[in-house]
């Protein structure tokens, strides 16, 4: 059943046909959670086109193609998420970005909306971006989290020094790394008590719900 | 591994069964550090394609793959991969670097994307300015103002909207818990609207006070505040009076 939204989804998103993506994810949201939504379905999707690449079914400008629909189809569930007014308390910060020259995006976009959803106030600062300029906005900011994601090896040196770097900030930001580097690659020793290495979104809610992030169970 | 000359001048390699390079031309190590077996040359992502897709099967075929750039670059170059099988043993292979104007396109596009983004940033960045300019209005419209040893004065200002009431309620029962008073006017002189969800709220915070021993009285209800109290059928369970000057007589002297 999964397989099937799954590849239905991944269908209009390489045609290029938004409405119909937009359409098909909103009958979903009408059964299912959005982080079902986006760790069962979407993701999937998105794997599941990168292995049409690999099967030589499709090219990279389908893919491209693919990205932006399903960024379009992200865009449009972040709208009108409802922050309750009633809530006094100082809303937590998040900032998220993706390391220098990384170009995959949509996940950190999930997690951008995940949080908003959770009633943070979220900086998503996008890929690709420089170490300085990241450090810059943070020190502005001064985020509760730092959310930092990579996909592809080549990262791996960047996403320890960022790391290294946001661990070093006086407020003892908590730091996350994930995206699928951490899936493919063991970054269990970038792990202390302020940094946690998180698979998914699922493993992210447990993180929150477990207090774990050391941001959410302090005032609530 | 030999080199050969008498070709296209295009990246162009022969390889056995294994992967091994036999021969190359001297135009693959323009966008690459040539290595003695192909596979060294394939982005990780892309060895598990080229091992299903560069197989004496399919005799000629074409793939899309990430080879590596060398040292120079760190990520990976897009090519299009062609196969030819002269026999069962050799391959043929050209390397052809993907149109340079299609990655063009992918930066620009990714650049459209980031001024997207920073736009949105900024417009979000000024909403939360908005927000906050909002919420300290919200705080001074419901000022507490005490009258005598046992009376209050709250005149409220604006629209009366659920947000605002959430906003003035901790103040308002904070302030009049520390104030000891017995009886609290409200003025509506100055509120604008009246919205549905705000008077659902106000409801809750008289219903609060009135838990704190003190007696809400609303004065400077105007006609139109007065049909959309009564329209919204309410049982506030509070007292009025026409104007702050009766109130002031009644309660303060």
């Amino acid at each position: 059943m999964n397989k099937k939204y799954t590849e239905e989804l991944a269908g209009y998103l390489l045609k290029g046909k938004e409405d119909e993506a937009v359409a098909f994810v909103d009958e979903l949201l009408t059964n299912y959670p959005k982080l079902y939504l986006f760790e069962d379905i979407i993701t999937p999707a998105m794997y599941h086109i990168g292995v049409l690449w690999e099967r030589n079914e499709i090219t990279v400008a389908d893919e491209h193609l693919a990205t932006a629909v399903c960024d379009f189809v992200l865009s449009r569930l972040d709208t009108g998420v409802y922050v309750d007014k009633a809530t006094k308390q100082k809303r937590k910060k998040v900032v998220l970005l993706g390391v220098e020259e990384e170009q995959h995006y949509l996940g950190l976009k999930m997690v951008a909306s995940f949080y908003r959803e959770k009633g943070w106030r979220v900086r998503y600062l996008g890929p690709n971006l420089p170490l300085d300029h990241a450090l810059n906005q943070i020190n502005q900011w001064k985020p509760d989290v730092i959310g930092i994601s990579a996909a592809l090896s080549y990262r791996l040196p960047m996403v320890k020094k960022m790391t290294e770097v946001f661990s070093q900030l006086k407020w003892n930001p908590a730091i996350i790394i994930g995206g699928r580097i951490v899936k493919k690659y063991d970054l269990s020793n970038f792990e202390t008590e302020r940094t946690h290495v998180i698979k998914g979104l699922n493993e992210l809610e447990e993180l929150h719900i477990k207090g774990k992030a050391g941001v959410m169970d302090e005032t609530s | 591994m030999k080199l050969v000359e008498n070709i296209f001048s295009v990246p162009y390699l022969i390889i056995n069964r294994q992967y091994e390079v036999l021969y190359f031309s001297k135009e693959v190590e323009e966008i690459t550090d040539l290595s003695s077996n192909f596979l060294e040359l394939v982005d990780e992502g892309s060895i598990s394609k080229v091992q299903e897709e560069v197989s004496p099967a399919k005799n000629k075929n074409k793939v899309e793959i990430n080879i590596y750039q060398g040292e120079r670059k760190l990520d990976p170059l897009l090519i299009d991969l062609y196969i030819h099988w002269k026999n069962d043993l050799q391959a043929e292979l050209l390397l052809i670097p993907k149109d340079q104007r299609i990655s063009d396109i992918t930066v620009s596009l990714g650049e459209l994307r980031s001024r997207l983004s920073n736009t949105n940033f900024e417009l979000l960045e000024e909403k939360e300015k908005l927000q906050e300019a909002i919420d300290e209005n919200n705080r001074l419209s419901a000022p507490f103002i005490e009258l005598s040893s046992t009376t209050a004065l709250v005149p409220l200002f604006g629209d009366l909207n659920d947000e605002k009431m959430y906003t003035i309620s901790d103040n308002l029962l904070e302030a009049a818990q520390q104030a000891d008073k017995e009886t609290i006017l409200v003025d509506l002189t100055a509120v604008g609207d009246i919205h549905h969800d705000g008077i659902v709220v106000f409801q809750n915070i008289v219903q609060s006070l009135s838990y704190m021993g003190i007696e809400i009285v609303v004065i400077g209800v105007n006609p139109d505040h007065a049909q959309k109290i009564n329209q919204l059928q309410l049982k506030l369970g509070l007292r009025f009076i026409s104007s702050l000057h009766k109130a002031i007589q009644k309660y303060c002297q």
